[in-house]
């Protein structure tokens, strides 16, 4: 493994999603089983709701995606390609706060709970300004 | 921990998160059919392993656990 | 989605459920996936929540989600029927609802057991 709290910032050789739906703007690897993200949130972020706050379902892909991008950064260490990765399921998830408006940076720490095959669970909690916003736990399969 | 004592629990664990009466966990029945597991629900069994008895088990030797006898051995043996 | 375009459109609704067809064209296809547009299962949860919340007559959003499962996948063009069990709790609405191909209630794409406020 690499060294630890490698930074990438280059996402769209870690995930296959594009603008307007990415959701990541800094992918923190830690270890094989923990990372972390982050995204400063733009005005015209596609989840933002008409008073300008950012909706569950925009941290929840902001999840989805990080934990993508981590299944993406083990398989570049591995020297395979990166695939497509779907949201099997959601559960356990607790809105715990504010959710932030535009301008505001979105901190999520992902840690793998278990593996089988192609599906990966993990539990999640993002936060803004170190007051946590949303947790949950999360499974993404690949193609 | 005893060999009787992690069964109740994982009995216990496993007819909660699963949904099922505990009488139903009977050590020759079979996992995947007995709390209807698929893909998804497989992985949640094997977090919930992890995280309870702190035993990973690996992917390749899930076909091995078939039963839940099967599964009480792979955990105690690695406990 | 305000500025963004409109992802579905509603062709009938009731108290327990709507007909909706996805839009062929919406800007979110551009990104996922690049020449391969499948909804992403978040929209699929916004549009739950954006039915239930035209039924009620306010704005809710998601405080809990028990548990979301992503079924199988939603692509521009498809007609679903999405069915609704809602009942109000101290404040808040526990929903209960699934996505559905429209003629086959069998062909399953989303089921969601969640509290919105």
């Amino acid at each position: 493994m690499s060294s630890p709290a490698c930074k990438v910032t280059d996402i769209a050789s870690l995930i296959p999603q594009r603008s307007p739906i990415q959701m990541v703007d800094r992918y923190i690897f830690e270890d094989e089983l923990n990372c972390q993200s982050e995204l400063t949130i733009n005005e015209d972020n596609l989840f933002l709701d008409e008073l300008g706050y950012m909706s569950v379902e925009g941290v929840l892909e902001h999840i989805a995606q990080t934990s993508a991008a981590h299944i993406g950064y083990l398989h570049r260490l591995a020297g395979k390609t990166i695939s497509l990765g779907y949201i099997g399921d959601i559960k356990r998830c607790a809105v715990t706060g504010q959710m932030p408006a535009a301008g505001a940076t979105l901190r999520t720490r992902v840690s793998v709970v278990s593996q089988v095959g192609n599906v990966t669970l993990v539990s999640a909690e993002a936060a803004v300004n170190d007051s946590p916003i949303l947790s949950c736990r999360m499974k993404v399969a690949e193609d | 921990m005893e060999k009787d004592e992690m069964i109740k629990k994982m009995v216990a664990i496993l007819a909660d998160e699963f949904e099922v009466e505990a009488e139903v966990i009977q050590p020759e029945a079979n996992i995947k059919e007995t709390m209807h597991l698929d893909s998804l629900s497989l992985v949640d069994m094997v977090g919930l392993v992890n995280e309870e008895f702190g035993v990973e088990i690996k992917t390749p030797d899930l076909p091995t656990i078939k039963t839940f006898a099967d599964l009480y051995d792979y955990v105690f043996t690695r406990m | 989605m305000k500025q963004n375009g409109i992802l579905y459109d509603i062709l009938e609704e009731s108290e327990c459920g709507f007909l909706l067809r996805m839009r062929n064209e919406h800007p979110v296809y551009q990104g996922h996936f690049p020449g391969n547009p499948i909804t992403p299962g978040v929209l699929t949860l916004q549009m739950v929540r954006e039915c239930l919340s035209h039924l009620i007559g306010r704005e809710l959003r998601y405080s809990a989600i028990k548990n979301c499962r992503f079924v199988a996948m939603v692509r521009p063009g498809d007609t679903l029927r999405l069915t609704l069990q809602s009942e109000n709790v101290d404040g808040a609405v526990k929903l209960k609802a699934s996505l559905c191909g429209f003629s086959n209630p069998v062909d399953m794409r989303l089921q969601l057991d969640a509290d919105l406020q």
